[in-house]
């Protein structure tokens, strides 16, 4: 079967020479047979052919029976299809377009919801893995499981198939030939990397032995740091490098392919984590780790909460109050790995999938009426040819082939377009989400594309296979002019279409609003702070180096002193956190003097060591008392500067100044010495929380910001601030270099990414809609000229038909706007996670759209009202 | 009666059973079949020759150029062993319906 398709189709020539020349002989014996029984030949020969019944007809039965006799119909329809196409390039042009964009789009999109929600993730067996969190409900901040829960679960749980920690590693110094490099690295259990499914490119694992304190030091490299730093030499396992002072010894290199499933930790270094196991260990040891267990095949997560929450609970007798206060309200959370990778923007991503899906319904729409319009001036055509016998099937087929033909034609445009598209939106993406990087045009997102180009094909083509269905032979063939009117199933089919139009690209258009109205909204936020001519730098005093509290004092100190003189630098400053960054340090804080909370009850605030011109230097108001000054060094108390909102929390409507707290372990007492105006310090979506500042001197701590206010350019002043450092100490190594203006940006980042994308959606929305209504009412100014001739002739006045073309428009758009506008009420729920300080049904927002739309409806309806009444009725009366 | 007024595939099993007896181009089928009909059956070009290029094309038959009796070149066609093993299926399956038949036009 299948090799006679292959010779239909590839030697149709021969096949075809093989059909005349059989037939032909066939008459040609019948006529020797004629001859033989005594008629002349030519009389016997025209006997023959008449006996046959025509050659051709015969061949043509032939053909219809072979093995892919489809093929030839489709060839001939697709001819027919281009033909027709040709002599209409404008509407094919239009078409072509409308679907390429909206394919476009959506083939992006898609490619995102591919590699972010539906690709497998790259672990093994990932749908099994789950990321497992400790927090407090009233804290934003999640602190992560405490280690005696961690080992407790490992030693106990029986749904789990293992279940392993890390945690950060912090930046670590590596030192090769007197260069100083800031790495990042991250502690892991020994079992990670095989729970996960990691196969190294190099050495080995780390073992259970390894992964105790006081073990030989080891680290795992990353490979790209192996590639750069020891030239992908294999030479590197059993080697000992310098981290932070100290030699380790490598043992092993990670694949390229491997990303950390968690965005927050770096993956240039693997180091063990080293959990305390002797007995005891609950008094000695006692750390915040990050968790991730994979759950046996078959059992929920639900299932897998109550275990390890019950777990909590049965152990609770055995362990040290001060732990079990510590821990007390707090909750544990699983999430699945995917979710849990992609919770901050897969939202996101489907909002704006559905979003271009709209903008391909609203052109797929615009394209059916397009071909509704032409339906119409086709009648006639449709008409013969059902008169000269060609079934209903067989016309429908014709017309979906056309269609079909323009959305494939969309479809390969629309794949270019998104192949395009594809790095500009994935440079919209965070930063930090990894799996940006597997975003691409594979076999799924291909598939995708043609399934959407043949949907498109077959919603486009309906529309004119639904018009040709109702046309009535004996009326259309009858019918003289072709201006005059028409069916109403056409007109309300069309004007259906339109509203429906109008009504989607409204949702989209008020979606959009809200969007642009919290960049707003975002963008105008009093930050706190000043960020304009301030450069940020990052410094990190290696630990063996500067392991008292006097020693990382000196140097901060002789810091301040040199950059301070750095010239051009009008203001220096350091602090070990920053606004938009937030502190690295929290306390459980207290107020003294009122009645102590249970251990563990206490409020956990960050706490930030700051240099005596921090806020100058920032310009972050004093609202009242003072700053610090060189004499709050070793003052007892010791004086403390807190935000408002602590204030406003610890002291309602009380002073705060001169009020003394403790917080931390310490009982020494603080004294509120000022009162700093709110910064946004956990990023620019989260409200200001309580904060302390306390002077540098009190808490000198190993990782700190240096920041400079300057009109220097910036290299300039990042080079001379590098300069600076490294004269006091070469081995102190700096990153993170930005300036304020940067990581405000930065925190803008995504919901200007969201607004842009959704703002682009929504404008092609509009301009494909206000296209549709456009259409529509040049049509119906087209068909109805000999009405609006008469009407003129008569003694209509031009404002007159100004009025009633218009007038029909702006109908049509309204009532498209009002469902729209209830379309937007329940869609923009959706939205919710993505505004900020913005109603999903903001009023303001919804009208503001509604009137744009209006206003480019009536534009769109002007252009052809204008014709309208430039029409002259003696020639329109005379046309026909 | 013409080939069209036959119960479908009817026209195959004729034309089958007409090859077993050897090779033949398309007007001997057709004169061979009305020949073992008594002139029974007339099968017309227009439903012969789609009939035997759908045979081909599902290797019950086989076809060749020769040179006909009065030296035209023709299409010679013959049976593949497919096509027997068709035949035979075929008659099982005729018989199984002219028994059917004949029981229905008998039955009182």
């Amino acid at each position: 079967m299948f090799r006679a398709l292959l010779r239909n189709l590839l030697r149709r020539r021969q096949v075809e020479h093989d059909l005349d020349q059989e037939i032909r002989t066939y008459a040609d014996i019948l006529a020797d047979e004629k001859a033989r029984s005594g008629i002349p030949r030519t009389e016997a020969e025209r006997a023959a052919r008449i006996e046959l019944g025509g050659i051709e007809q015969v061949k043509e039965q032939v053909r219809a029976s072979r093995t892919g006799a489809w093929f030839d119909a489709l060839a001939a329809d697709l001819r027919y299809a281009l033909r027709t196409l040709q002599r209409n390039p404008g509407f094919a042009a239009v078409t072509v377009l409308t679907l390429a964009l909206g394919i476009g789009a959506n083939t992006a999109l898609f490619s995102i919801v591919n590699a972010l929600l539906l690709r497998d993730l790259p672990y093994r067996d990932a749908s099994r893995l789950v990321y497992v969190t400790e927090f407090w409900p009233h804290e934003p901040y999640a602190p992560g499981p405490p280690s005696p829960d961690f080992v407790n679960w490992q030693v106990h749980a029986r749904l789990l198939d293992g279940i392993q920690a890390y945690g950060g590693g912090g930046d670590l110094t590596l030192t090769t030939s007197g260069d100083a490099v800031r790495l990042n690295g991250t502690v892991v259990t020994a079992g990670l990397l095989d729970m996960l499914g990691v196969q190294l490119a190099l050495g080995r694992n780390f073992t259970p032995e390894e992964d105790r304190p006081g073990a030989a030091p080891v680290v795992i490299l990353g490979y790209a740091l192996w590639q750069r730093h020891f030239g992908g030499s294999s030479d590197i396992i059993g080697k000992q490098i310098e981290l932070d002072g100290g030699g380790r010894t490598v043992i092993g290199v990670l694949p390229a392919t491997f990303a950390f499933p968690d965005n927050n930790f770096g993956q240039e270094l693997l180091l063990p984590l080293g959990l305390d196991l002797n007995p005891g260990w609950r008094e000695r040891d006692l750390r915040l780790l990050r968790v991730m267990a994979r759950v046996k095949p078959g059992v929920t997560v639900e299932a897998l909460h109550t275990e390890l929450a019950e777990l909590v609970r049965r152990t609770a007798s055995e362990e040290p109050p001060q732990f079990v206060t510590m821990r007390k309200d707090m909750e544990i959370r699983l999430i699945p790995l995917r979710q849990w990778l992609t919770g901050g923007v897969s939202r996101a991503v489907l909002v704006l999938q559905a979003a271009v899906a709209m903008v391909l319904l609203i052109g797929c729409l615009n394209v059916a009426n397009l071909q509704i319009a032409r339906g119409i001036a086709r009648r006639k055509e449709m008409a013969l040819r059902t008169a000269l016998g060609a079934g209903r099937a067989r016309i429908t087929r014709q017309l979906l082939t056309e269609s079909l033909l323009l959305s494939a034609l969309g479809g390969v445009a629309g794949l270019a377009l998104g192949y395009g598209a594809l790095h500009l939106i994935r440079s919209f993406l965070p930063a930090g989400l990894h799996l940006a990087d597997t975003i691409r045009i594979d076999p799924p997102v291909l598939a995708f594309t043609l399934a959407i180009a043949i949907m498109s094909g077959i919603v486009t083509g309906l529309a004119p296979v639904l018009a040709a269905s109702q046309t009535r032979l004996d009326v259309t063939l009858k019918e003289g002019s072709s201006r005059t009117s028409e069916p109403g199933s056409h007109h309300r089919l069309h004007r259906g279409l339109v509203i429906a139009e109008v009504a989607v690209a409204m949702v989209l258009l008020a979606g959009s609003g809200l969007l642009v109205r919290s960049f707003a909204r975002m963008a105008s936020l009093d930050p706190g702070f000043d960020p304009d001519g301030v450069l940020t730098l990052r410094i990190a005093l290696p630990a063996r180096k500067y392991a008292t509290d006097q020693s990382r004092a000196t140097f901060l100190s002789q810091l301040l002193e040199r950059a301070a003189a750095i010239p051009g630098v009008q203001n220096a400053a350091i602090g070990g956190g920053l606004p938009l960054i937030g502190a690295r340090i929290r306390a459980g804080t207290w107020v003294d003097g009122r009645p102590a909370p249970p251990p563990g009850g206490r409020p956990s605030i960050p706490v930030t060591g700051v240099s005596s011109n921090y806020f100058e230097t920032l310009r972050i108001p004093l609202l009242s008392g003072r700053a610090f000054t060189e004499a709050d060094r070793d003052s007892s108390p010791h004086a403390v500067i807190v935000n408002r909102a602590f204030a406003d929390r610890f002291f309602p409507g009380e002073d705060a100044l001169d009020r003394n707290i403790t917080f931390g372990g310490s009982k020494d007492l603080n004294q509120i010495v000022g009162i700093a105006g709110n910064v946004r310090q956990g990023g620019l979506r989260i409200a200001a929380e309580p904060a302390i500042y306390v002077s540098y001197r009190q808490i000198p701590e190993s990782e700190i910001l240096l920041v400079l206010r300057s009109r220097l350019p910036r290299a300039a002043l990042s080079a001379a601030a590098a300069t600076t450092i490294r004269s006091i100490d070469p081995d102190v190594p700096v990153y993170d270099v930005a300036t304020m203006q940067d990581r405000l940006g930065e925190a803008l980042s995504i919901q200007r990414a969201n607004m842009a994308l959704m703002g682009v959606f929504a404008a092609l929305a509009l301009l494909l809609a206000s296209i549709g209504i456009f259409g529509v009412i040049a049509y119906m100014v087209n068909r109805r000229s000999l009405e609006i001739g008469i009407r003129m002739a008569l003694g209509a006045q031009r404002s007159d038909v100004l009025k009633m073309v218009l007038g029909h428009g702006m109908i049509l758009a309204l009532i498209g706007i009002a469902i729209g506008l209830g379309g937007a009420l329940a869609a923009t729920r959706a939205l919710r996670t993505m505004l900020f300080e913005v109603s999903p049904n903001d009023p303001w927002t919804l009208a503001a759209s509604a009137v744009l739309f209006a206003g480019v409806a009536a534009a769109a309806c002007y252009i052809p009202a204008r014709r309208a009444v430039r029409v002259d009725p003696m020639t329109t009366l005379r046309h026909d | 009666m013409a080939a069209e007024d036959l119960l479908p595939g009817t026209l195959d099993l004729l034309i089958l059973q007409t090859l077993s007896l050897g090779p033949q181009h398309g007007l001997g089928i057709s004169r061979r079949i009305e020949q073992i009909t008594g002139g029974t059956f007339r099968v017309m070009p227009g439903s012969l020759f789609p009939a035997l290029h759908r045979m081909e094309e599902q290797s019950w038959l086989a076809a060749e150029w020769g040179e006909s009796e009065t030296n035209r070149k023709a299409k010679y066609y013959r049976l593949t062993k497919s096509g027997s093993k068709r035949l035979g299926l075929e008659k099982v399956r005729w018989d199984k319906v002219a028994l059917a038949i004949r029981s229905a036009l008998e039955a009182r």
